[in-house]
Formats: C-alpha cells, structure tokens, sequence
C-alpha cells in the first residue's frame, strides 16, 4: 500500500546501514557506545574474578556491599543488548517510531499492558536495592493484607489492630506475610526481577541462537540445512516441560541454570522463521542487487536479513517470554524451583493456608497472570502494528 | 517413516542424557558407604557392576534400546512395583480427564474461533481474544487453587480430594473431574480458538468463499463448510502440536493440584524420589504419546486434503 | 434497445471501502440496465472497479466490509431492500456468477460433484439423487467428457478450462435468469478462451438468459458483447452499442484502449500515466491526468454527465460532447493520431461482424 517515500514505514525499511557501523575505523557514537559498555562490563567480570577473593563483595572497594553473580553480569549483558538494539533504534528513527506508536497507541489493551510490563521491570531492577530480602520472622506469621483481617488465633503477633478476636492488616506489610512471615510485598518485588530475568534472559539466548541457526541453514544448504532443521524438528518433537523437568532433574536447579535451559530448547521457531525469510529474501530483488554490488554475505545477513526478520522474532518472543516465566513459576511451584523469592514458590507455599490465608497463593498468581495476560496482549499488538501486510492484504 | 526415526533419536537422546550425567544413586550411594567408614569408591563400583555400567558402551545402549522397546521398562523402587504396571495404573487416571479434556477443547476452540472469524474485529470477536488471553494467560495451577477452594472447600460442591475407588462413568466420578477438566480446557481453548480464528480468518478473502456466497450459501454455511474444512489442514497441524506442548506440564501440574495418581503425578513421584526407572518409564510414555499425536497428524493431514497423497509423504 | 422494462437496473451505485488511508470509492454513481437475453460488456483496465460494480448486484463482496449505496432492482424488485434470505435466493437462484481464476474459484476440499449438488439444492427441493443426476447433465453439457466417471473427481484433477467449465455447470444448475461473468477467461489458454466463449455463447442461446461480462480484453467484448459500457476510475466514461463502441469511439479514454489493440493505429504504445488514487480522487474527468485533449473544464466540478452523441444509445462522459464544446476536435485528433478508428482491422474485431 501506500507508504510515505520519504520515511520508512517499517523495520523493513530501515536503512541498517545508519544504524550500523559502517567499518572499522569510523564508529559511530552508538557503535562506541556499545564497544565501552560492553568492555566495562567484561573488565568487570575480570576484576571480579580474578583480583576480588571469591566470597567478598564485587563493589567492597567502595562500600557498596553487593555481591554481583553471573547470573547478574549475563542479564546486565541482556540489558545492554536490548538497549542498543531497540532502543536506540528507535530512538534514531524517530518517524519510525511515530509510526508504530502511533498504530500501537490505538490498542488500549496493549498500551496498558505495555505501562504494567514497564512497572513491573522498573521496580523489579530498583525494588530489590532498596528492599531487604524477604525474610523469616516468625512472629509476624499469617498477617493479613491492608485493610483485611484474619481470625486472631492464626497470628502470633497482630502488627495492626485487634477487633472481635479479629487481627486487621496494617500498611506495615500491605501485601501481609507468609506462613514463615515473609513480607509479600518483598516477595512480590523480587519476583517481579526474576520473572523478568528469566524472561529477557531466555528471550536473548534464543534470538542469538534463533538466528545464527537461520541464516546459517538458509544460507548453507544442503546437507547442513537439512541436519539443522531436523534437529529443530525433533527438538519440537520432545515434550519441552518433559524435557526442561528431566534437565532439571539431572542438573539440579539454580536460576541461571532455568535461564540457560529455557533459551538452548526453545530457539526452534525462530531459526524457522529467519530461514524461510532469508530463502525468501535472498530471491528478492535488493538483495540480489546487494550481491552484484559486490556486498560479502556478512554484510547482507546483518544489514538486510535480520532487521528483515525482526518483526517475526519480535512477535515470536512475546509469545515465549511469558510462557517462559509461567515455566519458571511452574517449576518453582512443583518444588524444582530455584532457591529464589519467586512468586510460584509462594504459591505453593500458600496453598495448605488457603482456608484462612487466602492472600498467600492469590497474590502472587494476580501478579504472575496479569504479567502473562500482559504480555499477551502486548505481543498480539505487536503482531498488528508490526506487520502491517496482514491488514492491506485483506483489502486488495 | 520420519516418526519412528524421530522416536529412535529420542529414545537415544534420552539415554546419553540420563549415562552421561552423573549418576546421583551411585554418588549417594559413595557418600553413604563413606559415612559408614567403608570404602565409597568399592561401593560405587559394585553398583555400577549391578547395574551393568561397566560393559562398553554400545553394549549398554544395546540393551537399553532392546528393553525399551520390548517394554521392560525395570523395576520402580519408590513403588515397588515393575514400571510398566505403575504407568499402566496411573493411564488410566490420566485418560480419565484427557479424553474429555481434548474433546472439549477441540470442540468450543474451534467452535469460539469460527465464531470469532464471523465477527471479525467486533467487540464479539474482543470479547473473543479477551476470553482466550485469559485462558491461556492464567497459571493453571493457581486456577486449579482457587476453583478448589471456592467450590471444594467453601462452597462444598465437589470434594476436594481424589477418590480412586469410584467407578468411571459415575456421578461422583463426574464431580471430581468437573474442575480439572475444566481448569484443562479453560488453559487450552484458548490456543485453539487463536489458531481457529487466524486459519478461518485467511480463506474469508478467498476466490471460493465468494463462488459459496454467489451459489446463495448462508453465513453459516459458509463457515462450517467453505472454510472450516480447508481451514481444518492447517489447523489439525497447530492443534496437535498446541495440545501435546500443554500436554505434559498440565497434567503434571493439574494432577498435582487435584491429587489425581495419575501419569504426571507418576512422573513426579519418581522426579522426587530420584526412581530413575520410573522416571524414564514415565517420560517414554509422554514421549510416546507426543510420536503417536505427531503421525496421527500427518495422517489426518492426507484425509483433510485430497490434494495430498499417501504417496508425497 | 427493447422499450420494456430492464432484467436488471442500476441507479447511482456507488461502493466504497474503509481503509487506513481513508474512504476508497471504487465504484462512483454507476448507471446501467441489462435486458432479456441481451449480453453487457463492462470494460476498462484493472482497478477501474468493474469486479466491485459486479459483485455489488448481489453484494457477495467479501471483506473488508464494503458499503454499497444506490438502487438496484432486478425485475422490478429493489435488491437492497431484500431480506438476507431472499438476497441468497436471488444469489445463484436468478443470478448466477463465474469468476476469473477458475483455479481458487473451486473449493479444493469438495469434488465437483458435491459443489454442484450443493448449488442446486440451495435453489431447489430436490433429492440427493435427483440433485446429482442433474448436475451430471450439466457436466455433459458443459463438455466434461465423462462425466459421471468425473463427479466425484477434485477440482485439482481438472485443468483450468476444465474447471471453468465446471464453474460455468455450477452457475447453471439452478436456471439463473443472468449470469454475471467476470473475466471467466483472462486466467486461460487463448485456445481454450474461445472454447468457452462459445459454449458461453451456446448457453445464452439454449436458456435465454442475459450476461453481464466483465472483462479488459476489447477482443472478448467484440466477441461476444451487445452492448459495452466503458469503467474507468469506477466512473461510466462511455456506454453504447458493441458496433458503435468499436467504429465510433467518442471517449478519448475508449479511443486510447482502441488505439491499444494489435492492429490498430501505429503504436502499441499503451496509455500513459496510471489511474487516480481512489481516496482521493481529482476534482473533474477523471481521466483528465492523462488526456491527450484535456483543457481547463475537464479538470473542474465533477465527472462530466453523460451526453448523447447522436448515434442511438451512445453516450459519453465527456466536456467535448456538452454545450458549448465541438466533438469533431477530439474525433479529428483521433483520426490524425491513431488513423482509420472505424476501419476495425484485427481478425478479432472483425468476429463481431458475425454477431
């Protein structure tokens, strides 16, 4: 259909070639940017293993006594990627943008689910700076949300007021406490930054891998082709719980351990997807005038090829994130979850109180399905702003 | 053809993943006979001489595939009893909600996303996609949770634990598999309703859809007969891959909510108390089931579409 | 043209979509009667709306929802009013339809048999056997060979020709009173076009019935037409007898599509330019952009009316043809640019001649 010549009306259109550095030696601030993050985060990961002695605090040397993990400096990593690939995309074309905001903006689903995903990732990185762990204090067992109350003879202690044999909640614990008296907002909090590092995490394995496999068995063929996409067809074949339960089963379960699971089992659809693009890319015309032009192969995977594909693997994600935390929450649930705060833990925890400790369990599933739901949503907007051909099709 | 080199492969990667991981039975084993004051690596070696790990390889794998697929599937210690009779007690609760689980779901997915096809981009079709993010959005296990809860407990309208001694085609049998059926079905309509939708939704436009409503069909007419059955070829492939991806994790998951003894539960049970052959037992079964649900779709594939030959496949 | 009342008669229709980029009239204030027996030939290049007005009559114009305003009454009886049953009653009962790409047009998962069967007992009580004894008949008469062996056969067991003969048996099983053609053979062989052509022909004949024909290829229309109407930018630019059209063209447009048949004038050169965007149409004619006579009236107000030339039943959307213009300009610059316009001299052209 129509589309404005003088900007570009999709990531298809993108001109890549701004956005990427054009070689060696003339970088451009984004490029430069990229290179001095990811080089500060490596001299980090180096001073951390190798001169800070193995138990003490990464930042000790300053005062700040926090204890970086792998775990942390791959997700910073995952950041850092997702920044400069989304981000600042976006952020350089601003027309761009405009035009997909602007389609988005219609979906009022979408936009609210786009506000609570964006809450939900910016307390979960700041919230656990700020609040403690959650903790066991017996004492303050079974305390009731705000405004609710529990019949006295389940607490210990009641933190709020006491009324016809009644405890009420206070603003202390918001959310109320656990059986082992964890405080649920905390909980809920740190949850929120596990769900969020299992989903990004896992999400950016499988993009890496997704399109490595592709382009490589798009742009091989034959034989190599053939073995790679078998191997995504029994890769698919095998039971993806079955498989991630009977991994965890062998290798024990830590986060880091989940994350890698998820994202080396889940890359199956979308290498699909990059392969049949590239196939069909490769027959279209400016790819074929790239190649005349004498563009090396390199060059026309990463600039034509997988910002060409983005759409579908953007869409295909968004359907795996939270499929990838509802595992993780199952997992947690079941009891093979790792030794984390993570929401289905405490709903498994809360399930024996149920009759009286109703907010236990609920809490944390409202929270872990409205995630899901909102991710649902924001992919199937994605779908319709990102694809604008599914549309225009129907109207010719 | 393709299917049973893919149950061959699998069966095979399930072996090298389980031989070449370390063996937690033999490590406990050491640590205990290290507790004991005996000698742990002795001990390590003599299981390992039990269980025959110490012949070469392929002769190990040999026999693993030759008792894999006679169906000698070892001896479940957590339940002392052969694994073969433990998965075969435990089908029968799991094909128990299965059966009404994968009809029902066939049934109203196919049926909402027609629907939703009908009405495309009106609120029905909203109220459509809302119902079926829903479904697909809320954790299972939460929902199972709090459904028995509000009605086991509070209400007192279903019991709130699993009775294996009542018969199949009962009224008590009924009440308790109401709620897991439906926490299944709420879980995996909605998937199908999408699938159903965007399948049905692409032959609307089509050449023959208009020669339907030129011959003086009705809407729907149109929708059961005109698109549905083209439609059915795409939608049997993401049926079946949709339903057997859910399948596993929600009836281990369902089971366990509900206390239902059967496969998934099975799995569990042997997950827990580290009972490798049930574990295996119980994972071939799934794996199985997931062949078995592949090859039937491809069958059904050449049924629904007389463009397709037994002979192209 | 016979002086009673038309088969079918459209007031004023006007189509439009709702899109993205706005309002997309594809069909604009259409105006035509189709009589007994009488065969029409909508022509014009693609885009020009001719499928939309076709498909408008019995409105089986799939999504995005189009809406259709106007009147159209077939036998009197105003198609807009009817009630959704009685508008499917009308569809393949008293209208019938074949379309242009005989490959999609068959639903692959049914046999022939079964669609055919279908279409009849949609319009008539009939049994199963009945039913499929007819539709047997039908298959003979439209020159499927065996055709009891092939009832039961699939449309992807047909050929093209083939399978427009099928669709062809299954617009007739229920005796429609017109058939609405919409270029039923631009997706064939030209050995098989002319087979079905005949047997369209044949048909018409045997049945009575009238034909609505779409299509952009002028060697069909001087094929098979009566009379021809002339669709561009979903406007009547130019309607007449099939002889007049083809000897007399008086629209510069219809002049330009003549001039783009083999034979004729000494360039195939086509027409330049493109079509207007049907958002947003141009104030005036709406061929003015790429009128070779276009002068300042052309590109103000709206479409010309149509204006009698003085041969009967010929009128023209065209200033030059109005008060105060002299039609001979533009017939003159015809005749210096394009050479003997009367003359018709392809083979094809000259086929009209037996009509």
């Amino acid at each position: 259909m129509a589309a404005d010549d003088s900007t570009p009306t999709r990531f298809e259109d993108i001109d890549w070639t701004d956005v990427e550095p054009s070689g060696r030696l003339d970088l451009s601030p984004k490029a430069l940017g990229m290179l001095v993050s990811t080089t500060l985060l490596a001299v980090l990961f180096l001073y951390d293993y190798f001169v800070v002695p193995k138990n003490n605090d990464t930042f000790e040397a300053i005062g700040w006594a926090y204890q970086v993990t792998q775990l942390d400096y791959f997700f910073a990593l995952t950041l850092l990627a997702i920044f400069f690939f989304t981000v600042v995309p976006l952020f350089e074309n601003p027309h761009l943008t405009r035009y997909y905001w602007d389609r988005f903006k219609q979906n009022r689903p979408a936009m609210l689910s786009l506000g609570f995903l964006l809450a939900t990732f910016f307390i979960g990185m700041v919230g656990p700076l700020v609040l403690s762990k959650p903790e066991l204090s017996l004492f303050a067992k079974y305390q009731p949300p705000v405004y609710t109350s529990v019949p006295k003879s389940a607490v210990i202690e009641c933190t709020g007021r006491v009324s016809d044999g009644m405890c009420h909640g206070t603003w202390q614990y918001p959310f109320g406490t656990t059986g082992g008296g964890k405080d649920i907002l905390n909980i809920i909090v740190y949850g929120m930054q596990v769900s969020m590092k299992v989903g990004l995490m896992s999400a950016f394995i499988v993009t890496v891998i997704g399109s490595l496999v592709g382009t490589v068995a798009a742009y091989s063929g034959g034989l190599v082709d053939e073995f790679l996409m078998r191997y995504v067809d029994i890769q698919q074949t095998f039971p993806s719980f079955l498989l991630f339960l009977l991994l965890t089963y062998q290798f024990g379960g830590s986060l880091l351990l989940f994350i890698a699971i998820f994202g080396f089992f889940s890359w199956g659809n979308t290498a699909r997807y990059v392969r049949s693009n590239a196939l069909q890319k490769t027959e279209e015309e400016y790819i074929k005038s790239a190649k005349a032009t004498g563009g090396s192969t390199w060059l026309i995977i990463r600039r034509h090829l997988v910002p060409n594909t983005a759409s579908s693997i953007i869409t295909d994600l968004s359907l795996l994130i939270p499929s990838f935390i509802l595992f993780e929450a199952a997992f947690a649930f079941l009891g093979f979850g790792a030794d984390v705060p993570s929401w289905g833990r405490t709903i498994a925890a809360g399930r024996a109180d149920l009759s009286f400790a109703w907010w236990i369990s609920t809490i944390p599933g409202v929270f872990l399905f409205v995630t899901i739901l909102a991710f649902n949503y924001l992919g199937d907007a994605l779908l319709d702003a990102l694809n604008p051909q599914a549309d225009t099709e129907s109207e010719s | 053809m393709w299917a049973v080199v893919v149950t061959f492969i699998i069966v095979s990667l399930t072996w090298a993943l389980l031989r070449f991981t370390p063996d937690r039975d033999i490590i406990q084993a050491g640590q205990a006979a290290a507790q004991a004051g005996q000698n742990a690596t002795a001990e390590q070696e003599r299981l390992r001489e039990l269980r025959g790990l110490n012949e070469p390889l392929w002769v190990q794998y040999g026999s693993y595939m030759e008792n894999v697929f006679t169906l000698d599937w070892g001896f479940s210690e957590s339940r002392s009893q052969p694994v073969t009779e433990a998965v075969w007690t435990s089908l029968y609760y799991t094909v128990q909600y299965s059966v009404p689980w994968t009809i029902l779901t066939l049934f109203f997915g196919t049926a909402a996303g027609l629907y939703s096809t009908a009405h495309q981009y009106s609120w029905k079709d909203n109220l459509m996609t809302f119902l079926a993010f829903f479904g697909f959005s809320i954790p299972n296990f939460w929902f199972g949770i709090i459904l028995l809860l509000v009605f086991g407990v509070v209400l007192g309208w279903v019991p709130i634990t699993y009775q294996t001694d009542v018969g199949v085609f009962t009224w008590a049998n009924v009440k308790q598999l109401i709620l897991p059926v439906f926490v299944l079905v709420t879980g995996s309509v909605g998937g199908i309703q999408r699938v159903a939708r965007n399948e049905s939704a692409e032959y609307l436009n089509t050449d023959f859809v208009k020669t339907a409503r030129a011959k003086g069909a009705n809407s729907q007419r149109i929708l059961t007969r005109h698109i549905l059955r083209p439609a059915s070829v795409p939608m049997s492939t993401t049926y079946v891959g949709t339903l057997l991806a859910l399948f596993t994790g929600s009836s281990v998951l369902v089971e366990t909510v509900f206390s239902i003894p059967g496969l998934g539960r099975l799995l569990l049970q042997g997950l827990t108390s580290q009972d490798t052959p049930l574990v295996l037992g119980t994972s071939f079964v799934f794996i199985f089931l997931t062949i078995i649900g592949n090859l039937l779709q491809d069958i059904v594939y050449t049924l629904l579409d007389p463009r397709i030959d037994y002979g192209d496949r | 043209m016979s002086t009673n009342e038309p088969l079918l008669s459209v007031r004023d229709l006007t189509t439009t979509f709702t899109t993205d980029e706005g309002t997309l009239t594809a069909v604009d204030g259409l105006d035509f009667d189709i009589h007994e027996g009488e065969t029409v030939c909508i022509v014009g290049e693609s885009g020009s709306g001719k499928t939309v007005a076709s498909e408008s009559i019995t409105r089986i114009l799939s999504m995005p929802p189009a809406h259709i305003d106007g009147e159209v009454r077939f036998r009197g009886q105003d198609v807009g009013a009817l009630s959704d049953g009685a508008l499917r009653d009308l569809r393949g009962g008293e209208i019938g339809h074949i379309f242009q790409n005989p490959q999609d047009a068959l639903n692959h998962c049914y046999s022939v048999g079964w669609q055919i069967v279908e279409a009849i007992q949609f319009h008539d009580d009939v049994s199963k056997a009945e039913a499929r004894e007819r539709a047997i008949e039908l298959l003979d008469r439209v020159g499927i060979p065996e055709a009891t062996a092939r009832f039961d056969d699939y449309p992807h067991e047909f050929s093209g020709g083939m399978k427009q003969r099928v669709m062809i048996a299954m617009a007739l099983a229920p005796e429609p009173d017109l058939l609405i053609a919409d270029e039923p053979t631009t997706a064939l062989d030209v050995t098989i076009q002319s087979q079905i052509l005949d047997l369209l022909e044949d048909i018409q004949e045997e049945f009575g019935m009238s034909i609505l024909f779409i299509t952009h290829d002028l060697g069909v229309v001087a094929e098979v037409a009566d009379r021809v109407l002339v669709m561009y930018a979903g406007k009547l630019m130019e309607e007449g007898d099939v002889y007049t059209i083809f000897k007399e063209p008086a629209h510069p447009y219809t002049q330009a599509l003549m001039e783009c048949l083999p034979g004729r004038g000494e360039s195939t050169k086509g027409i330049q330019g493109s079509l207007p965007d049907p958002t947003n149409p141009p104030d005036g004619c709406r061929f003015a952009d790429r009128c070779p006579h276009a002068v300042e009236d052309c590109k103000k107000g709206e479409q010309p009316t149509l204006y009698d030339t003085g041969t009967a039943d010929h009128r023209v959307s065209c200033v030059y043809y109005g008060p105060g213009y002299d039609e001979s300009r533009i017939l003159d610059a015809e005749l210096s640019t394009g050479g003997a316009a009367g003359n018709g001299g392809t083979e094809r052209t000259g086929g009209m001649n037996d009509d």
